[in-house]
């Protein structure tokens, strides 16, 4: 619950810039460790929340402060009601916000900066104002892994490629690794706003709680293992890869075991959630509240974007047309070369249509995990 | 006109279109993987994950490293490998976690 100032009854604010509590009314400061709140019992298992949930989608998030915002941190709808006061298991420790709100908006308008693409639109809603602080909970584990691979790469053998076969198997013993205790988040997001930084990690107090919202870890220990066992198979098979030659590396077919070493921790993340809405669809780009780094992929000028490629199409068009021109009237007494040039420049541009389709499909895909509904899983199961 | 000059004047025919075909090919893949490289710089953010170094100090040991395997060999390799090496272990269980186990009704 919300802790007040000793001096003046006011509330009590975290502020990641001091990494102290301040009053808002009197501007006193106190560091966490140093305030005690009467209603708290630092030995025990549990602490008290106060439970809102989402009209909208139903999500449900924990704030120690009375004033709540007026719109949902998820869905970004304004229907968000106090539901109850709950008791929520006391995670070991925490890692304090280090990004102030200030920050959090540089660093998102860092990326909009003479960038001609994102829609002005989207640049004025970088405001303080669409920004959420979220301590978002995590599991922290240590792990034995074993893993076996099947893998293929195309390797040259007499100037053509051929599809060999590799065989890996081996273990790893994992330490520290950040899993996603809630069902909400998307793993495959929350797993790009990693590295968190664990030396920064404080035992919990609910006092860092102040003037943020938080959340606690719906997942059972099945479905842990489960995701546990998932992100170290990404990061064992992304390593088994590297060490296969040739190109096109591949995995083929795997088996993996995983052994969660006891008591994995129960931590706390820093992040913040900027929320908006754009033609109709609402969006969530995140900023890891400990290292300031931005995840997410914004919504761009569709004209813009097309005017851009129409453009490059005709330019190379007309640069690549002159120069068959050229070599079919056999001009140019450097036809050699420029024959040799104009070769090369029509395989390259026959070699980049497929990266460059499947990059782009890549990041239409960022698009739409970008976009709240995929972001948030509850916000599509809750609807349905 | 002799059957070699029709012969040759397909030829050619064919030749053109499939020239002009590779042409607009190639521009179409040089202007798509740009405007790629450009949503990637501008609008993409974050997309970096963290590799195995990060959270292993001594990597991966392999017990198998094979190379040039044959496809045939897979079925027979991944059985060999197919048993849980911690298949008995028991680990404690935080509360939070069992907690939700009880809510969900899952018995872990």
């Amino acid at each position: 619950m919300a802790v007040l100032c000793s001096n003046c009854s006011g509330r009590l604010i975290f502020n990641p810039a001091t990494q102290q509590l301040e009053c808002a009314a009197c501007g006193s400061k106190f560091y966490p460790e140093d305030v005690q709140d009467i209603n708290a019992d630092v030995h025990s298992k549990y602490y008290d929340t106060r439970v809102y949930t989402c009209a909208h989608c139903g999500a449900e998030v924990i704030t120690s402060d009375t004033e709540v915002s007026t719109f949902c941190v998820y869905c970004g709808n304004p229907s968000i009601n106090f539901t109850r006061i709950s008791k929520e298991c006391r995670p070991d420790g925490i890692v304090p916000f280090q990004i102030t709100k200030e920050q959090a908006v540089e660093s998102v308008k860092k990326k909009f900066l003479k960038n001609p693409i994102i829609p002005k639109e989207v640049k004025a809603k970088a405001v303080p104002e669409n920004f959420r602080g979220i301590y978002v909970p995590y599991w922290v584990i240590n792990a034995r892994f074993s893993e076996t691979d099947y893998l293929s790469g195309m390797v040259k053998n007499d100037k053509r490629d051929e599809k060999r076969y590799y065989q890996r198997a081996g273990t790893c013993s994992f330490a520290n690794v950040p899993i996603d205790g809630s069902s909400i988040l998307n793993d495959e997001v929350s797993m790009k706003l990693e590295p968190f930084i664990f030396n920064g990690a404080k035992d919990f107090d609910e006092d860092y709680l102040n003037g943020f919202y938080s959340n606690t870890s719906d997942m059972t220990y099945t479905g842990l293992r489960e995701s546990a066992a998932n992100r170290c198979h990404k990061l064992f098979a992304d390593e088994a890869l590297t060490t296969i030659p040739g190109k096109k590396q591949k995995l083929e077919d795997s088996i993996y075991w995983i052994d969660i070493q006891d008591d994995p921790l129960y931590m706390m993340m820093p992040v913040w959630f900027f929320t908006f809405n754009y033609k109709d669809k609402p969006y969530t780009i995140l900023v890891n509240g400990q290292t300031g780094k931005v995840v997410g992929t914004m919504p761009w000028e569709e004209k813009r974007i097309y005017g851009i490629g129409w453009s490059l199409f005709i330019l190379f068009l007309a640069v690549l047309g002159t120069g068959f021109v050229c070599i079919a009237l056999n001009y140019a007494l450097l036809s050699g070369l420029f024959n040799y040039i104009i070769t090369v420049v029509i395989a390259l541009g026959t070699a980049l249509l497929v990266p460059g389709i499947v990059g782009i499909n890549k990041i239409v895909k960022n698009l739409r995990l970008t976009q709240s509904d995929a972001i948030f899983k509850f916000v599509k199961k809750r609807q349905a | 006109m002799g059957i070699s000059d029709a012969f040759l004047n397909e030829q050619m025919y064919i030749i053109a279109i499939i020239s002009i075909i590779l042409f607009i090919v190639s521009c179409a893949g040089l202007a798509v993987f740009i405007t790629f490289r450009i949503l990637k710089k501008y609008i993409d953010f974050g997309d970096v994950v963290c590799s195995i170094h990060q959270y292993s100090n001594n990597g991966i040991k392999y017990t198998v490293n094979r190379d040039n395997v044959l496809l045939c060999e897979k079925n027979d390799y991944m059985l060999v490998h197919g048993d849980n090496p911690y298949e008995n272990i028991q680990r404690s269980i935080p509360d939070q976690l069992l907690k939700n186990a009880e809510k969900t009704g899952d018995n872990l």
